[in-house]
């Protein structure tokens, strides 16, 4: 099938898994009643007294098909709603709070996916030698540590122990400043891009050191999961016959490793890749909370907390884009890392 | 292959929307439909036979009294407080106008709670026992603790009272609380809006109050008593009743008060200038009267000049007539000021602000106040009588759901109005007139002369500037535009959301929402200029995260909550203010009906 009439038809699908999503998740929250849901509203103890009447207000004692209606009407005049937890649309609200996510991803991703590739490989090249256990263990070591725990650790050490050293939060107090002053234009609100455009070093130096911690704590725990992927898949195609027939040709190690071998095994691979990345975008929750890194996870936490359902609404829609376009961008991958893969078609 | 994805998805799309169908028939019912015989999950078998208790059955005095004696008060303030609390008899605490040291206080004291206990429902509970939950919200470990103590207590006295303990999500809660009603007992805290016992005593006693309302106390007699009080213009005799009232409290025993939270503050030592005023709604006191400064110790010196506070929950506004929360009140406390302001650390008295003398006449009822001249908005207009009266004509416009006006409406339009509805154009036009440089605000009852006062300080009351408004396209002041400002529903829809023009020491630089706040300096301003070239408050929830910026310098004061003041004890380089009594005060409420009566509205 030609690629765009593919990639078409695959946007299309978006529509019913919109309606599906939102429709799914409108019922869910349906499920509180209008008292739980208008706590939202309620900030202070002295409002309680209201309550009837704010209820009414918001309309949250209407029947499921009339909210569910009011809120889609609100869609199509392009308005998602009001984030009441961060105060503003929940249109500006994603697109506040991506860049955050987004530098996270830009940074993390790359470093986890290729990291891991070679680690993996090397330890299926190495099958049941040293460096295979010592890849081994730390996978297991990293996939089984709690994020939160290596969060806090890692802050523990390197901001509390090495007083001030690699600090939370995005830029330190002056850049900060700087940043939102007239002198600096902010393009993408992505700090370390932003600097680059506006040739300003010490922005971006702070911005990276400010990055550090959270990928780190990011890629140990994500790390282990495509390391042992790769590995296992690497395993597979090391014992297939064009390995053996490779061997035989007397290609050297290396060129049958990471040629013939690897390129078999990776298509497992990128499709995890692929939610990896995606996973990130749509937000790390508790790496963005413990390092005060507020991206879109912690958004969509705190609006699913206090039951900020126009939020949560436009979050999902937004998740929903994102993974079906990322599958597409997945499925497309594959053609080019296997010919034999042919779009809406089978495997020949 | 794709096709056969496709094909899932359409499987799994299908499935969703059925699972969606069966869910949505369910959620239009309200909650709350128990089935026979118990109306409430959380009472047993809903009878008084050892296996539950009745919907009235705290309607017994001796089982509240009895409840009261068997709370260790002393372990709860240990415990869940941090030693951070003094038990308090009634619902006024310290710190209020009205406040009685002397109400009688129930001590933890099992030989009296067996006595009361024995005593109820004519000695048939004694004998048979019984059986229901206690909830708390999910997360809070003081309420959690309270809850355990209870039970245990109760326990103790017979082994007979079997009392469990649930958590719930706080919206839940909330909704057992004001809705379903179906909660045996709950708790819940209360925060003054402006520090005179009326405003504690009404949410808790009277027969419509926000709490004593849905646990089922309160009676004509209370209510008028209550009326009576706050209408005394005799301080002395103004005093005695409310002494009487608190005495009340504990005698009718509705609830059991717990404690009146003791706060402490954590600055680097590089801060100076703090003094404490329990009605302060901004954590940090007054920014303008601290400085900062190299003062040596544990904690390096960073940022000469700014002020950086990491706090927990972002502000809801920075328009004044729409705050109603501590939050958004400090930030509008420092672009903006009042008319007046509590000096030091009193209640009930003044400092002059915008307004340089105030006088009240019992007679007419009119409070004068005469405008300070001289004082420029932070765009450079002139601040005018005309101003003043703008901006409470503005809030009373626009009187915001569930924010703060009512405390204009019910000084200047008395006590019957509540909403915008409740009165007319022309009574909130008259209520508030300009004359000469003075304006004059005409009270509904000489009473309201000291709350007024109060009412004024608070950060909903600060001067706006008409002109500015006007052309920023806010309310234009007349009648005919109400309609365009009346009851936004998002606190976006109000023009002065994110748009501000004070007289105050800062401007607004940014809010960058959910993150931070920078304000700078207002170079313009009329006394002093400011300690500090920009004040930044930065939302940060993490507590660790808080605690080392602070150690580290990066912060100059965090938020601490009571349960983390031990670890703090550690630290070096700290300034540490103790021994601050907080204005609020957290309670355990019997439900005297549960599940009921329905309410009307």
């Amino acid at each position: 099938m030609e690629l765009r009439s593919y990639i078409i038809r695959r946007l299309i699908l978006l529509i019913p898994v919109l309606f599906g999503v939102t429709i799914f998740i409108f019922g869910i929250t349906m499920l509180f009643s209008p008292i739980e849901r208008v706590s939202l509203y309620v900030t202070d103890a002295r409002q309680f007294t209201n309550i009837p009447a704010l209820i009414e207000m918001y309309g949250l004692d209407q029947p499921f098909w009339v909210q569910y209606g009011n809120w889609m009407g609100e869609i199509f005049s392009g308005n998602l709603g009001w984030s009441r937890v961060v105060g503003m649309p929940v249109w500006d609200a994603i697109w506040h709070f991506l860049p955050t996510t987004l530098e996270l991803a830009i940074f993390a991703t790359p470093i986890i996916i290729f990291t891991g590739i070679f680690l993996g490989t090397q330890a299926a090249a190495h099958k049941d030698r040293p460096l295979d256990h010592g890849t081994r263990v730390m996978a297991i070591f990293g996939w089984s540590l709690p994020t939160f725990w290596v969060g806090l650790v890692l802050l523990m050490v390197f901001y509390g122990y090495f007083t001030g050293l690699l600090p939370p939060s995005r830029l330190s107090v002056p850049m900060e400043l700087l940043v939102q002053s007239a002198e600096f234009t902010r393009y993408t609100r992505i700090n370390t891009i932003d600097a680059i455009l506006n040739l300003n070093g010490p922005v971006l130096l702070d911005a990276l050191r400010h990055l550090i911690l959270p990928i780190i704590t990011l890629s140990v725990v994500q790390m282990a999961f495509i390391m042992r992927l790769t590995r296992s898949s690497m395993l597979e195609s090391l014992g297939k016959g064009y390995v053996l027939t490779a061997r035989a040709k007397g290609l050297s190690e290396r060129v049958v490793v990471n040629k013939h071998a690897r390129r078999n095994a990776l298509i497992p691979v990128i499709t995890v890749a692929g939610y990896l990345f995606a996973g990130m975008v749509n937000g790390v929750v508790i790496t963005e909370t413990i390092f005060t890194f507020k991206g879109i996870g912690w958004w969509a936490w705190q609006s699913a907390v206090r039951l900020d359902i126009a939020s949560v609404l436009g979050f999902a829609l937004f998740n929903a884009v994102l993974f079906v376009l990322v599958n597409l961008v997945v499925d497309i991958l594959y053609t080019r890392v296997d010919p034999r893969v042919r779009l809406g078609g089978t495997v020949q | 292959m794709n096709r056969r994805v496709t094909k899932i998805g359409w499987i799994v799309l299908a499935a969703l929307l059925c699972l969606s169908l069966i869910i949505v028939p369910g959620c239009t019912t309200p909650a709350g439909e128990e089935p026979e015989p118990a109306c409430s999950a959380y009472i047993g078998s809903g009878q008084l036979d050892g296996e539950g208790i009745p919907p009235d059955f705290f309607s017994d005095l001796d089982v509240r009294k009895g409840c009261c004696y068997a709370f260790d008060y002393g372990t709860y303030i240990h415990d869940a407080l941090q030693d951070q609390g003094v038990q308090r008899g009634s619902p006024v605490v310290e710190g209020l106008y009205g406040y009685d040291p002397d109400t009688s206080m129930y001590e933890y004291d099992l030989a009296k709670a067996e006595q009361h206990l024995k005593a109820a429902w004519d000695g048939e509970l004694w004998e048979k026992g019984c059986k229901f939950t206690l909830l708390y919200n999910a997360g809070n470990l003081p309420r959690k603790t309270a809850c355990e103590l209870l039970a245990e207590g109760l326990a103790k006295v017979n082994d007979k009272f079997q009392v469990s303990i649930q958590p719930l999500a706080w919206p839940t809660i909330l909704g057992k609380i004001f809705g379903t009603r179906d909660m045996p007992l709950f708790q819940i805290g209360w925060l003054p809006d402006y520090p005179h016992a009326d405003n504690f005593i009404v949410p808790f006693m009277h027969s419509q109050g926000t709490f004593s309302y849905f646990q089922g106390y309160g009676s004509a007699v209370l209510d008028s008593k209550i009326t009576t009080a706050f209408q005394d213009t005799n301080p002395v005799t103004q005093q005695e009743k409310y002494d009487e009232l608190q005495q009340r409290y504990y005698d009718d025993a509705p609830g059991i008060v717990l404690a009146q939270p003791i706060a402490r503050r954590y600055f680097t030592q590089h801060i100076s200038g703090f003094y404490y005023n329990p009605v302060e709604s901004s954590y940090v006191g007054r920014v303008y009267d601290l400085s900062k400064s190299d003062n040596g110790g544990a904690i390096p010196y960073k940022n000469d000049g700014i002020f950086v506070f990491e706090t927990i929950g972002d502000i809801d506004s920075l328009d004044p007539a729409w705050i109603y929360d501590t939050a958004s009140g400090m930030q509008v406390g420092l672009i903006y000021e009042t008319l007046l302001y509590y000096a030091g650390s009193t209640s009930d008295e003044f400092d002059p602000i915008l307004a340089t003398d105030w006088a009240f006449n019992s007679t007419d009822l009119t409070y004068r106040f005469t405008i300070r001249e001289g004082v420029q908005f932070q765009n450079g207009n002139d601040l005018t009588p005309e101003d003043v009266e703008y901006t409470f004509e503005r809030a009373m416009c626009q009187d915001r759901p569930s924010g703060p006006v009512w405390m204009f409406y019910q000084p200047l339009l008395g006590e019957a109005v509540w909403h915008y509805e409740d009165t007319t154009f022309a009574a909130i036009d008259a209520a508030v007139e300009v004359d000469g440089n003075d304006v004059v605000f005409t009270l509904s009852g000489a009473y309201w002369e000291l709350p007024f006062l109060q009412i004024m300080s608070g950060q909903w009351a600060s001067i706006v500037d008409k002109e500015w408004c006007i052309a920023q396209g806010d309310w234009d002041g007349t009648e005919g535009d109400v309609t365009n400002v009346l009851h936004p529903q998002n606190a976006g829809d109000t023009v002065l959301f994110d748009l501000t023009n004070g007289t105050g020491p800062w401007k607004l630089n940014t809010w960058d929402q959910g993150i931070e706040i920078i304000l700078d300096k207002n170079t313009n301003y009329w006394r002093a200029e400011a300690p500090f070239d920009s004040v930044i408050t930065k939302v940060v929830d993490e507590w660790t995260s808080r605690k080392l910026s602070l150690l580290a310098g990066d912060a100059d004061l965090v938020y601490v909550p009571a349960t983390r003041f031990d670890e703090m004890e550690e630290e070096a380089g700290l300034t540490v203010y103790q021994d601050l009594p907080s204005l609020s005060i957290d309670a355990f409420f019997f439900n005297m009906a549960i599940c009921g009566p329905p309410s009307e509205e």
